[in-house]
């Protein structure tokens, strides 16, 4: 269903327009990738007007073969999710960068499979006339965007994160209204994951989500944003400090970790996102809206929540979260335990201001000697 | 499991609109015919059972014998699709079958056509190359051999929907076929050049759409790997992407592509694989024209150096290219041993040896890597130097972890310089490194075949997987094995059992006859007239005496075809009937039967019915598939059981006996030096693995095994077996040999050996506590064959089962230093051993 309070809407779009660093939208390349889902019978949205419109705008091509693939692409639904953003708007769907970072293509025959998908999927915006639909609901789109600004009380996400974590992201948050999707998707181009990228000077972030603040800021607004610091640091900070893993985490955590690479990341997110729901003075997220926890997972977010009032605290002390990491990694090695617990440090030089500078070559190479040492 | 073949029809290139995929009834009926001529598959998709089925009766057509030979001959698909099959159509109602699974076809069509779907756009990978429009037409084949298909879908994961497919990455898929297709029409050069071209331009599209990064990454990946000179063809689509005013099509492009050396180089390569000998020189010579850098002469030296190895006696001129080439490189890399070791190569083969030597030697000076080492070792086996060469691999070997290729050649170096147990040991090293490592399993073979360890021989071809290797070994296998290897058993329709047939038939004892009940008819009218000849009364009275039934069994093994059905062997023992009195009965019984053979004209009947015999022989060789239970039993039993087994179909009495002859429980047989297994096989369908084909076989080796281990080892059965086990021996005598048979038999089926039926009523008569105990004991047989080269070495230790079941406390029985040698069967008949002798140790 498209929510729309224009009038509101109208006053805020003021609020949020001169923010540089994020942008609401209905965006043709998700909807196009949203039609076709739909008619490939997928989970889809609950039931709708504009549903019902999309279903029958398109179905005399429903067995096109961009539906088809889809409809077999199960398994790739995730990287499919991700598609549209290096590419231009439908029809042409042209590559944007030659260089782009793409992902989840490069098992078996999928990057021919994925080749093939783009050229069904300009054919089905083609004979569809695609654009012609997306043009005769730009003013409900329109409303719609506006609705979720007045729901986003004018805040800027970007700034939000960036002025709890004292740093710039260097980075660009694009929340994507998608009515015809089911569930929330998020990624980030080029991925900032070291060693990848190096040289990135920016970051552009992708949340996707059919209702943007509906169950919380956690979910979706503040969430993708916060990983373009959170995945460089760790991985500089564990080179830093951590030469054995399972030592310094202790068993469960390592074992999580084992699991999934990320495991350690969450907990940390989960415990930030507290502060800046606090800070921002957003509502927090109502317990139904959150993903379900484990014992462990609940146990290290508290701990690692209750030091950031520490950070909180003290910021003439902690300028930045990165400078207080070891202060904050410490956590896990009181919760292990471990016998004789690392002195955890961060160098002093080179100085970190921003995401992009642990992609900064010369950055890089001075973190590494570090972690040599 | 499903395949599909795709015959691409597209002579030139071809737009992706429309690209049909059908099912062509003359390609499906090739198909049907080579799935008749191949041994059975394993698959068991509805379509390809109801094939099997509807045609199997066909098995022996002219039609099918007439492709075969064809493909014996070496004739592709696409040869054999020019065939005329039209008897085989007709006779076999292939019509009809093709018209009946119209839904079938397409099923499959529409299969093809979604899984098409999953590689790059046909439109955008023709649009690249600026390809005039078309058409394009697949023909799927699904009964079509794997061997034979020259665009195939890869089987997915099987889904709730049946199983999926998708299209080979790279390879194999609408796009790269169609690209390949359009070599004609954009000039490409033959041979390697258009699997190149379709390759870098699918590569070029993936770029256009998904960047560099996953070009780069589809670049460097595994299934590029048969496309050596990609990535320099790819780079140089850059310059056609770049200037598409100039280059409107990719043919205007093609002489820039011509002018790349390395892929003249690669050019020569596919020419000399495909034995155009000349062709190679020629592009080796053009490739010398386009200045060649250094990495490219080397490459080019090596193409040489094989038209060199290759030849009986190599050409003047390929030996000076060869040389000059080599002598060019080394001034500038006057210290390269990889060179060095080259030309060294080279001059050996020019028999220039203490030049040879000399470079050698010199490359010996500059620290040579290991694969440089390995050469040398090659160089000095050309020589003859068989220890030094023996000495650098068995360097190698212990320097790291060898490969199964290295151990192969240390193995046959070995053997070259009179080391047979070391080669063996090297070579066995190998394969079990790489059991398809066809150099090792061929060496090894003929080492054993010198050594007369004929068994073992056919064990190391057997072993090797059924697929895989250098086409041209792989035929030297085939050869080796079809040498080495005659099948040990047959499949016949017996006139000796039909003659006896008949004559139950007019007695009316011809209950559960497995033959057709068309066959009886035809014999009742034909033999009606002599339903009160005098063997038809006297074979009624001896069946009318239970005794005799056994005894008339067997009977007609031991004579020759009717009408003379003469003693074969004059010393024959003929079991059952050889009694005092006994004798006379039998001789009148057999005039009987001659005089009935005679006066009915009987062979006649026989020779009538011949059609029909040939083909429940060929539906029963069709249940075996690729087992040979002779050859079976002896892989794991480690012995030359230099027996035969025949199994006689008789249809039309139901008759399960079974015998051997001569029957091999010592001290009967003594000086036997083979032995014939009959299995009366009435319907092998109606009956389960265990009976049908293994109930005889086993006994070759537990008859005497026992006899002699007793004699040694248990000479006291009730103080060895325990009183359960010794009381039923007294009340049967095979009471611990079927147990043993049947764990046999069982190991047998765990380790694969090929299923004629589902196990079935076997699989209750195998699960007996001891059944279970000695096939447990045999997996230590099967990990220990290094101790145990064979089951007679072993056999202590599984006889130990029964005595550890009767006394748990007793120490273990295990065979002592003394204990007999036996590699075949005849030693346990042979004068030489002494078996019987006592030397048992506890």
């Amino acid at each position: 269903m498209i929510r729309a309070s224009a009038a509101l809407a109208a006053l805020l779009v003021g609020v949020s327009a001169g923010a540089a660093s994020f942008d609401f939208s209905v965006d043709p390349r998700f909807e196009l990738l949203g039609v076709v889902r739909l008619l490939a019978g997928k989970a889809g949205p609950a039931k709708s007007d504009y549903r019902d419109r999309v279903a029958t705008r398109f179905a005399p091509f429903r067995e096109h073969p961009a539906v088809q693939l889809y409809r077999e692409l199960a398994a790739r639904e995730e990287g499919l999710a991700t598609l549209p953003i290096y590419y231009t708007n439908p029809p042409e769907l042209s590559l944007k960068e030659d260089d782009a970072d793409i992902h989840y293509v490069n098992g078996p025959g999928e990057a021919e499979e994925t080749q093939r998908f783009l050229h069904e999927l300009r054919d089905f915006a083609r004979v569809s006339d695609f654009s012609g639909f997306f043009r005769d609901n730009a003013a409900d789109y329109a409303a719609l965007e506006n609705a979720e600004r007045a729901s986003s009380r004018g805040v800027d996400p970007v700034a939000a994160i960036e002025a709890y974590l004292g740093l710039r992201l260097s980075a660009r948050s694009h929340y994507v209204l998608s009515p015809l999707s089911a569930a929330t998707r998020a990624f980030i181009s080029p991925y900032p994951l070291p060693p990848a990228n190096a040289g990135a000077r920016s970051f552009e972030v992708y949340s996707v989500s059919p209702d943007l603040v509906a169950k919380g800021f956690s979910n979706v607004l503040w969430h993708e944003p916060l990983f373009v610091f959170i995945d460089p640091a760790f991985y500089y900070f564990e080179k830093l400090n951590i030469p054995d893993l399972p030592a310094f985490y202790g068993r469960d955590v390592a074992a999580c970790r084992a699991t999934s690479p990320d495991c350690v990341k969450h907990f940390a997110v989960a415990a930030i996102l507290e502060h800046i729901d606090r800070r921002a003075g957003v509502p927090p997220t109502p317990d139904a809206d959150r993903h379900p926890a484990s014992a462990l997972e609940r146990r290290y977010v508290a701990a690692l929540s209750s030091r950031l009032d520490e950070y909180d605290a003290h910021r003439d002390r902690y300028p930045t979260w990165w400078d207080f990491l070891p202060r904050w990694f410490s956590v896990f090695q009181e919760l292990a335990p471990v016998r004789e617990p690392r002195k955890l440090t961060i160098p002093t030089d080179p100085k970190i201001r921003a995401a992009a500078d642990f992609f900064d070559p010369p950055t890089i190479a001075a973190l590494l000697r570090a972690a040599s040492r | 499991m499903k395949t599909l073949l795709l015959l691409l029809l597209a002579t030139g290139p071809a737009a992706a609109a429309p690209i049909e995929f059908v099912v062509d009834p003359k390609i499906e009926a090739l198909s049907v015919v080579l799935m008749l001529s191949a041994p059975p598959s394993n698959r068991r998709d509805v379509y390809a059972v109801a094939a099997r089925q509807a045609f199997s009766p066909f098995a022996a057509h002219p039609a099918v014998a007439r492709v075969a030979e064809k493909r014996r001959g070496g004739a592709s698909f696409a040869e054999l699709a020019k065939l005329p099959l039209d008897d085989f159509e007709k006779d076999s109602g292939f019509a009809e079958f093709f018209a009946a699974h119209a839904r079938d076809y397409a099923s499959f069509a529409g299969t093809a056509r979604r899984e098409a779907l999953h590689s790059v756009s046909p439109e955008d990978a023709l649009s690249y190359m600026g390809a005039p429009a078309g058409s394009a037409r697949f023909i799927l084949a699904p009964l079509a051999p794997e061997d034979d298909r020259t665009l195939f879908l890869r089987a997915g994961v099987p889904t709730g929907d049946g199983v999926r497919f998708r299209f080979d990455e790279f390879g194999g898929s609408v796009a790269y076929e169609l690209c390949r297709a359009a070599a004609d029409w954009f000039r490409a050069p033959a041979g390697l050049l258009p699997d190149h071209v379709a390759a870098a331009v699918l590569l070029r599209v993936v770029r256009r759409d998904l960047g560099e990064r996953v070009y780069l990454s589809a670049l460097n990946r595994r299934a590029t790997e048969r496309l050596p000179r990609l990535a320099a063809l790819s780079e140089r689509l850059k310059e056609y992407e770049a200037d598409r005013k100039r280059y409107p099509t990719l043919r205007a492009f093609s002489s820039r592509l011509d002018a790349l050396a390395p892929l003249r180089q690669e050019q020569a390569v596919h020419a000399l694989a495909g034995g155009d000998r000349d062709g190679a020189r020629a592009l080796l010579d053009e490739a010398a024209a386009l200045s060649p850098d250094a990495e490219t002469r080397r490459r080019m030296a090596t193409l040489y150096q094989k038209l060199v190895d290759d030849a009986p006696a190599p050409a003047r001129r390929d030996l000076e290219r060869t040389e000059a080439l080599l002598s060019g490189l080394l001034a500038e890399s006057p210290r390269d041993p990889a060179l060095l070791t080259e030309r060294a190569a080279l001059l050996a083969r020019a028999g220039k040896n203490s030049a040879a030597v000399r470079d050698l030697t010199e490359a010996g000076r500059y620290a040579p890597d290991a694969s440089t080492r390995r050469r040398m070792a090659l160089v000095r086996q050309e020589l003859k130097d068989y220890a030094g060469a023996v000495a650098m691999l068995s360097l190698l070997a212990k320097e790291g972890a060898p490969d199964a290729s290295l151990l192969s050649d240390l193995g046959l170096c070995e053997h070259l310089s009179g080391k047979p147990e070391a080669a063996i040991s090297d070579l066995r090293a190998a394969l079990v490194l790489d059991k398809g490592y066809l150099p090792a399993a061929l060496t090894l073979g003929s080492i054993y075949g010198s050594l007369g360890r004929s068994a073992d021989e056919r064990a190391v071809y057997d072993a090797v997987p059924a697929t895989g290797g250098d086409p041209e070994l792989r035929k030297l296998l085939d050869r080796a094995r079809s040498e080495a290897r005659q099948p040990a058993f047959d499949i016949a329709v017996d006139p000796r059992f039909e003659l006896i047939g008949v004559l139950r038939l007019l007695a009316g004892s011809d209950r559960k006859s497995p033959g057709t009940e068309a066959y009886r008819e035809r014999a009742r009218r034909r033999f009606a007239p002599y339903r009160d000849h005098a063997a038809v009364k006297t074979l009624r009275s001896l069946l009318a005496r239970g005794s005799r039934a056994e005894a008339l069994a067997t009977l007609p093994i031991y004579y020759s075809p009717p009408p003379e059905l003469a003693l074969r062997a004059k010393e024959s023992d003929v079991p059952y009937w050889d009694g005092p009195g006994e004798k006379n009965e039998r001789e009148r019984f057999l005039d009987d039967l001659r005089g009935f053979a005679r006066d009915t004209a009987f062979m006649d009947f026989f020779r009538e019915n011949q059609d029909y015999y040939r083909t429940v022989e060929a539906q029963t060789r069709a249940l075996f598939g690729t087992l040979d239970p002779v050859s079976a039993l002896e892989r794991y039993t480690g012995l030359d059981l230099q027996a035969r087994a025949h199994y006689v179909l008789p249809l039309l009495y139901a008759d399960d006996h079974n015998y051997i002859v001569p029957y091999p429980l010592p001290p009967h047989a003594l000086g036997a030096e083979t032995f014939d297994v009959y299995t009366m096989a009435p319907n092998l369908r109606t009956k389960d693995y265990y009976d049908g084909v293994w109930n005889e076989l086993p006994f070759l080796f537990t008859d005497p095994a026992f006899h002699y281990f007793d004699a040694r080892l248990a000479p006291d059965p009730t103080a060895f077996y325990g009183t359960d086990i010794a009381r039923c021996r007294l009340t049967a005598p095979d009471c611990a040999k079927a147990a043993v048979n049947a764990a046999l038999v069982y190991r047998l089926l765990a380790l694969n050996v090929p299923s004629v039926l589902s196990p079935g009523r076997t699989a209750e008569r195998l699960n007996s506590p001891l059944v279970r105990a000695l096939a447990e004991r045999l997996g230590e047989y099967e990990g220990r064959r290094d101790l145990y080269p064979n089951l007679w070495d072993f056999f202590p230790r599984l006889a130990d089962v029964f005595r550890q079941r009767a006394f748990p406390h007793a120490p273990s029985v295990e065979a002592g230093s003394d204990w007999p040698k036996v590699r075949k069967s005849s030693d346990f008949f042979g004068p030489k051993l002494n078996l019987d002798t006592p030397g048992h140790k506890q």
